[in-house]
């Protein structure tokens, strides 16, 4: 892996709008095709567009010419929150209504024996925007979040035989995050909480680099197997910005907190998951193919997350919030039915387990376990193909509640403070998000 | 027919997109009542100067470091519990050099018990080291406040000890919300309160010399109701603001001649060297301060306590713990027995320092060997892990903890009544008298 130390602003991001939301477990985003989405992105196997420098670079061998895919991804989170409390508190709470669009983007040409191609995707991604963020009781962890996410892949396959082809490729990655949270402070003889503080957090990444491997073998007609690898990633925010503002009424409180008023370096890391998909496919019927996928996330990867500020003489402002997410396999089912040599019908399921533990649980991520179920359709004409899609990514109700209390890390159980913003988070979470692909392709 | 087909594939999939799907409204979810270990988490103290850490006759962190209330915390691991510590020379009740100061605390200077200093009345909340801290002390003994006082005072003003400005010290009214020791307490949502009030509902008449059931001592059945709306108060303010009630330790009242302050008059006139005169007939006990003005003239009724007045203040304080053990039967908190604990202790230890050192001891002997501070009344730092160990005793009850979550006893808090000086110190006017 390296990385580079130069911050590079990546104009097509921007470009894209691209922030994100999570869509499978932790905030990985699995979507990077129209025709993948409507399959439940069960394609490792069979993977013949240019979502292939995603999904599996080793299918560009079997991909005729030169092809050009462009998807986009409108993709609506909604979050909802209940609060916990003793005696039955109201507090409900959701996120803002909002869009993010994500990219899938992929050039391929085959020369035959070897093949090669560029993509862009956006693997990564979270956007979780509380609704009311004065009384929304998690925002002393964050009322605000987006994290996006680019990787850009070339990569180049080699058709070793005529039914087995392997790839390398290189992921450069390039991510931006801001966080927005609120520090409170007790204050009175009522001990009344009040909002003293407003933090946002803003940065963008180095430039990250790490190696994608792919391996796609046909041994019959009808039986496609596919392998596709993207390394960890250790994102490293060197020159990030903090910025705090009072919100303390004047007097004391504004007094006590005018010391902590100011701009300031940040500095990160965000670790990323590996990703290992293993897939077979299966023509059952000239008309009818199905893909079985198992997808792997080391998202043990992802421990803690860092923040350094700059100045910080205190050590006031700094800390190591623990993490602690999980290796997990995802399974993916997708059908391909060829109603005719035009249209072409696309379904697909996916089971996806959570890789947090429920101490890492609340505002910033409410993360739970997902069944995902899509539908869609593609229309081929001449040379261009049309592909629509939808996928709704229904999440199992969760709270972050152990034996009826709020779960804790065993380090932050000694530390009144972490104790407490847990405490102000705790309850039950359910998500959905309805996810539309449309994609455009063309083979030159 | 397939262009039908596909037609209403493709409606239906915008159907599909058209109408998102939305998650379920989450519930409500109901937290595990505070319990065991877990009820430790958020520990106030209620009181009067006991558990304010009073010592030598006032407060100063010395002695507050040393408070009960602060052991136990020490104990329970609240290591965020906070105290309004004040300063060197303490803010004591005794008579200063001159009316615009405000006394120190105690100590012995070598030969003599003395002010370790005094302070400007203007200068006192000065001393307060954390008169900034944001929200209530967690220790809000108010030296001087009787159960009146818990749930009604909010300054000096309107204290049962008018003039009494250790109020203002620790409840920083008005400036502070005006809210009573017990509403500040409420606001902490505490999962552990300890209280130990009620002393000087009758001690007020017995330091005064001439106790009077109804004008100076508060009356068992009057302290009773007081303290039952303390407890519901409580009970309800927690339970209405966070949605649980707090476990209640509470401390009973000792017996005022547990204390080296009352010296029996047989003790005092071996001390004096003969039968010393009172203007009061058939004494019982004679107030420590009065070992200071022995002159030989006959003792003011103010400094003894005849026979008829400690029977009426013993059945005062039987009354009282009576009726604690009543209400702890109907609202199920613990009763510790400081009664018990404090006549339980040995000969020495319920001795003034002054006397064991005039009965041969060195100074460090005698501040090993007593459990009262040098006012005579006060426990110590030992003392005062007698009543932290008492309490400890308590809260493992209430909270039934057992094998490796029980709380375990503090080690007993060594006192040093020079405070580390050889300074002579300003001389003491009126000594020992005041707020207790």
């Amino acid at each position: 892996m390296i990385n580079l130390s130069t911050r590079v602003p990546i104009v097509a991001c921007s470009l894209l709008l691209l922030a994100a939301s999570a869509m499978a477990g932790g905030f990985s985003i699995y979507e990077a095709g129209a025709k993948a989405t409507g399959m439940g992105c069960a394609v490792t196997a069979s993977v013949d567009d240019g979502s292939a420098m995603f999904y599996n670079i080793a299918g560009m061998s079997f991909m005729p010419g030169t092809m050009a895919d462009l998807n986009v991804m409108p993709v609506a989170p909604i979050m909802k929150y209940g609060a916990a409390g003793y005696n039955a508190p109201d507090f409900q709470g959701e996120t803002v209504s909002q869009s993010f669009i994500i990219p899938g983007l992929g050039v391929t040409h085959n020369t035959g024996k070897v093949a090669f191609g560029v993509g862009l995707s956006a693997p990564f991604g979270l956007g979780v925007e509380w609704d009311n963020p004065n009384q929304f009781p998690g925002r002393f962890t964050s009322y605000d979040v987006d994290l996006a996410t680019v990787y850009i892949t070339p990569a180049v396959s080699y058709l070793v035989t005529p039914e087995l082809s392997l790839a390398v490729g290189l992921d450069i990655a390039y991510q931006h995050i801001e966080l927005n949270r609120r520090v409170g402070q007790h204050y009175g003889a009522d001990n009344q909480l009040v909002d003293v503080l407003d933090v946002q957090l803003e940065g963008k990444s180095d430039l990250n680099f790490t190696p994608a491997l792919g391996l796609m073998y046909k041994p019959t007609p009808k039986l496609s197997l596919g392998v596709m690898y993207h390394h960890e990633k250790t994102m490293k925010y060197e020159d990030g910005d903090g910025t705090i503002t009072s919100l303390a009424p004047d007097g004391p409180l504004a007094d006590a907190v005018a010391p902590l008023v100011g701009e300031y370096a940040l500095s990160t890391e965000l670790g990323l998951p590996h990703m290992l998909s293993i897939g077979v496919g299966y023509q059952f019927h000239p008309r009818l193919y199905v893909e079985l996928d198992a997808v792997h996330f080391g998202w043990s990867n992802f421990d803690e997350l860092a923040l350094d500020f700059d100045p910080d003489p205190s050590g006031a402002l700094s800390s190591v919030i623990p993490e602690e997410y999980e290796d997990k396999w995802q399974f993916r089912l997708g059908m391909d039915y060829s109603v005719n040599d035009k249209w072409s019908l696309l379904a697909g399921y996916a089971r996806d387990e959570s890789p947090q533990p429920k101490a890492s649980m609340g505002a910033l991520l409410p993360d739970a376990s997902r069944n995902d179920f899509s539908l869609g359709a593609q229309y081929a004409t001449g040379s261009w193909r049309f592909t629509a899609s939808y996928m709704v990514v229904i999440g199992e109700a969760r709270d972050n509640l152990e034996d009826g209390r709020v779960a804790v890390f065993e380090e932050e159980a000694s530390d009144p403070e972490a104790v407490w913003e847990r405490q102000q988070q705790a309850g039950e979470y359910t998500n959905v998000a309805n996810i539309w692909a449309f994609g455009i392709g063309r083979q030159f | 027919m397939k262009i039908i087909r596909l037609s209403l594939f493709a409606v239906a999939l915008l159907t599909l997109g058209l109408t998102a799907c939305s998650p379920d409204d989450p519930s409500n979810i109901t937290l595990a009542q505070p319990e065991g270990r877990e009820a430790l988490g958020n520990y106030v103290a209620l009181g009067n100067s006991l558990t304010a850490g009073f010592m030598d006759g006032g407060l100063i962190m010395n002695g507050q470091m040393s408070s009960y209330p602060a052991q136990i915390a020490g104990a329970i691991g609240a290591h965020d519990f906070v105290q309004p510590l004040i300063a060197s020379p303490g803010v004591g009740s005794s008579t200063p050099s001159s009316p615009a100061n405000a006394a120190g605390v105690l100590h012995w200077d070598g030969s003599a018990i003395s002010l370790l200093g005094e302070t400007p009345l203007a200068s006192v909340p000065g001393l307060l080291l954390a008169a900034l801290n944001p929200t209530p002390y967690q220790n809000l003994g108010v030296p001087g406040a009787t159960t009146y006082d818990v749930s009604n005072a909010l300054t000096h003003a309107d204290s049962q000890s008018p003039g009494n400005t250790f109020f203002d010290l620790i409840l920083r009214n008005p400036d502070f919300g005006n809210k009573t020791m017990l509403e500040q307490a409420i606001a902490q949502g505490p999962t552990l309160v300890t209280l130990w009030i009620g002393n000087n509902d009758v001690l007020g008449g017995a330091t005064g010399g001439d106790p009077v059931l109804g004008t100076n001592v508060t009356p068992p059945a009057t302290f009773s109701a007081m303290f039952e709306g303390i407890v519901n108060a409580l009970n309800d303010g927690v339970f209405d603001r966070f949605g649980y009630e707090p476990a209640l330790v509470v401390g009973n009242i000792p017996s005022i001649t547990s204390a080296p302050y009352f010296v029996p008059k047989a003790l005092f006139d071996s001390v004096v060297g003969f039968e010393y005169p009172t203007d009061e007939t058939d004494v019982a006990y004679v107030r420590f301060p009065a070992l200071g003005i022995a002159d030989g003239s006959s003792l003011a009724s103010t400094y003894t306590l005849t026979t008829a007045e400690v029977a009426m203040v013993e059945d005062v304080v039987v009354g009282y713990n009576t009726a604690l053990d009543t209400l702890a039967d109907t609202y199920g908190f613990t009763v510790v027995d400081m009664n018990a604990e404090l006549a339980g202790l040995d000969a020495n230890s319920r001795s003034h320092f002054q006397l064991l050192l005039g009965g041969g001891m060195t100074v460090e002997q005698a501040a090993a060997a007593t459990a009262f501070s040098l006012d005579g009344i006060h426990p110590n730092s030992r003392g005062y892990s007698v009543a932290a160990n008492a309490f400890i005793e308590g809260i493992n009850n209430e909270l039934e903890l057992s094998g490796e979550d029980i709380v375990p006893d503090v080690d007993e808090a060594s006192w040093d009544p020079t405070y580390g000086t050889s300074n002579k110190g300003a001389a003491v006017h009126e000594p020992l008298q005041g707020i207790f």
